[in-house]
């Protein structure tokens, strides 16, 4: 045993050994131990039965746990084992050590045992205490996952509470791209999920005349911070209706994101606008009927009277021609043929009234086969038509019917064909060409003519005027244009008229399909 | 021969058989050689001028009516605007004369300083021997011949 000591006792002195046996029955045998001072000055091997003797209570007591672990791993498996254990040296503070030991088993169920207990590894150290900045590097890290998990937890209860609002939200980069739409927006969109809208900007979704007007109020929004409202956009939603937004844009800055985002409340206006233009559409019919009453009064104050003015006048010199015995002069036959046609003027003047007044009613709206129209409305014309050169062209390839009152479309088509017959030029051809065209939305009827034209600045005011006539060459009541106005009113069409004296008229009118009642 | 004592009776309106009537109503007891009538507005307007112009016209009297085609009753006044204003010292006057019962057109008539008046259509007989009796511009008695 003395031996052995003194064979190891050449060993470097920052290296403990101890080496023993147990035997089957559980008594420890210890036979040797080098470097014992590494522990303890006062060391005396007879006192010492066994390794854990040496080193009893002079563990940490954390390290406790994970050194029996070790042990009994080792009993049972014969595998060495090798750990970093903070163990008190000799100046009684703890300090880490490796300590290895190694079982082998005899022959007769005996256990030898080698135990290595190497002071101050600093590498060992070194490699804690990286472990133990990775370990609190990580702990932070879950920390922070755990606070991301509260925001995106929070993030998806707002949102919830956004899907809540029965109002269209959404929430936009500066660029216009989509970070957020809630569920009533998708909804007006006619989409189920957020994510087709995320790929999206508002300029994709937005008519393009509100483009510049929305990029100057988002920059209004960043730059001030302040909520900005405009006012009466339009949309059409995914039934392609029409509908009106106020809209309240204001700064957000979500939680853990840089950049400064949008948010827009969308506030339905349609039914407020409807009631606008429900409103607008009975005071055009007010003010269309005031108008037709003062168009009434007029004819009443000048057509009527006129006639009946003369028929006075005539009565009265009649009167007098008789008082003074006078025989039949060719005044008075002039007189008389002038009662007559006063009379026949006054009848005229009524009937045209009756027109007028009767085109107010309700008609019913029917198709109308546009190139059989025209040639009835031809054939009306065709005494007038021997009288001088005519030539008519006609281009109904792109429609074949027009949805609208049958009457009122005859009545115009007639007087614009009237017309261009009416005032054609003295010499040369008269050409008359009356074009049909059609797109979605509307039909558009065109007559032009290279008749003698009209001024239309100077008579602009007039020219659509009841009894109003720009030529006296040609006989007319200057009805024709008057009719042509009011039929398209009634018809909501929209008409444009280009003429340029000496060169020719053109009046183009267009007739709108979902006006179908 | 027309004298220099003379006026001429001017009639612009494109109702014939209105222009039968103040013919009738006027030649009663008017020269018919001084009585001049246009149907259309232009050729009235010419006739105007060149009566303002012409150094041994009198004066004028103008009745006008207002409803015509081309060229209304107003806008013939706006045309003579500038023939009125150079020949203040000329005796013309001139008379609207409407079928018209319309009140504004009554008031335009009023408000026009070269209107002398307004009159209902049909002329009557005493309407135009008031209108010569007050206005007493006609010096010569015997041109009466009622």
């Amino acid at each position: 045993m003395t031996t052995s000591f003194e064979i190891i006792s050449n060993l470097p002195q920052n290296v403990l050994i101890c080496q023993y046996i147990i035997h089957k029955n559980g008594v420890f045998n210890l036979l040797t131990v080098a470097n014992p001072q590494l522990l303890s000055n006062e060391f005396d091997k007879n006192s010492i039965k066994s390794f854990a003797d040496l080193i009893s209570g002079k563990i940490h007591p954390d390290d406790i746990a994970k050194l029996s672990a070790a042990y009994n791993e080792s009993n049972v498996t014969g595998k060495p084992f090798d750990l970093n254990l903070r163990i008190l040296n000799k100046e009684n503070n703890y300090e880490w050590m490796r300590l290895i030991s190694r079982p082998q088993l005899l022959k007769n169920g005996d256990i030898f045992r080698s135990c290595f207990l190497i002071e101050n590894n600093e590498a060992e150290a070194y490699k804690l205490k990286e472990k133990l900045l990775i370990d609190t590097l990580s702990e932070q890290n879950e920390k922070l996952e755990k606070a991301n998990i509260k925001i995106l937890k929070s993030r998806e209860n707002y949102r919830k509470i956004m899907d809540a609002i029965p109002k269209p939200i959404f929430l936009k980069c500066a660029n216009g791209q989509f970070v957020y739409v809630n569920t009533e927006f998708c909804k007006f969109h006619g989409k189920s999920d957020i994510n087709d809208f995320l790929e999206l900007s508002c300029y994709d979704l937005l008519p393009k005349k509100f483009h510049s007007q929305v990029r100057q109020q988002d920059q209004k929004t960043l730059e001030s911070g302040n909520p900005t409202w405009s006012y009466n956009f339009e949309f059409s939603d995914h039934t392609n209706k029409i509908r009106y937004f106020d809209i309240v844009k204001s700064l957000y800055q979500e939680a853990n994101e840089d950049q400064p985002l949008i948010l827009a409340v969308m506030i339905e206006t349609t039914q407020k606008r409807e009631a606008e233009i429900e409103r607008q559409v009975y005071i055009d019919d007010l003010l269309r009927q005031n108008r037709d009453l003062e168009q009434f009064s007029y004819i009443v104050s000048h057509n009527l009277r006129g006639s009946v003015a003369n028929i006075i006048g005539i009565a009265r010199y009649l009167q007098i021609q008789d008082a003074f015995n006078q025989p039949e002069s060719h005044t008075m036959r002039r007189m008389i043929d002038g009662l007559g046609i006063s009379a026949t003027k006054l009848d005229s003047v009524i009937k045209d009234l009756d027109l007028v007044l009767r085109s107010q009613k309700d008609l019913p709206y029917e198709d109308v086969a546009i190139n059989t129209l025209y040639l009835d409305i031809k054939f009306e014309f065709q005494e007038l038509l021997k009288m001088d050169e005519f030539q008519f062209k006609k281009d109904f390839s792109d429609v074949v019917y027009v949805r609208s009152i049958k009457s009122y479309l005859h009545s115009i088509l007639h007087n614009l064909i009237s017309n261009s017959i009416k005032f054609r030029k003295q010499t040369g051809v008269c050409v008359i060409e009356v074009t049909a065209k059609q797109d979605d939305t509307c039909v558009t009827i065109t007559v032009k003519d290279n008749g003698i034209g009209l001024d239309l600045e100077k008579n602009k005011d007039e020219l659509f005027g009841f009894y109003k006539r720009f030529h006296s060459h040609v006989p007319g009541k200057g009805l024709g244009m008057f009719m042509i106005k009011s039929q398209l009113e009634i018809l909501g069409g929209t008409y444009r008229l280009d003429s340029n004296v000496g060169i020719g008229t053109t009046f183009s009118f267009t007739l709108y399909k979902n006006t179908t009642n | 021969m027309i004298s220099r004592d003379e006026y001429k009776i001017i009639v612009i309106d494109d109702d014939q058989i209105s222009n039968l009537i103040t013919e009738t109503c006027i030649t009663q007891m008017y020269n018919r050689k001084l009585f001049h009538c246009y149907e259309h507005p232009l050729a009235g307007v010419k006739a105007m001028e060149q009566a303002i112009l012409d150094e041994d016209t009198r004066g004028i009297m103008l009745f006008l009516d207002i409803n015509m085609p081309e060229m209304n009753g107003w806008q013939v006044l706006e045309r003579l605007m500038p023939f009125l204003k150079n020949n203040m010292d000329h005796h013309i006057r001139i008379y609207m004369l409407s079928s018209s019962i319309d009140i504004t057109d009554k008031i335009k008539a009023a408000q026009n300083k070269y209107v002398s008046g307004y009159f209902e259509k049909p002329l009557g007989l005493d309407d135009f021997k008031d209108l010569i009796f007050k206005t007493n511009f006609l010096m010569n008695k015997d041109m009466l011949q009622l």
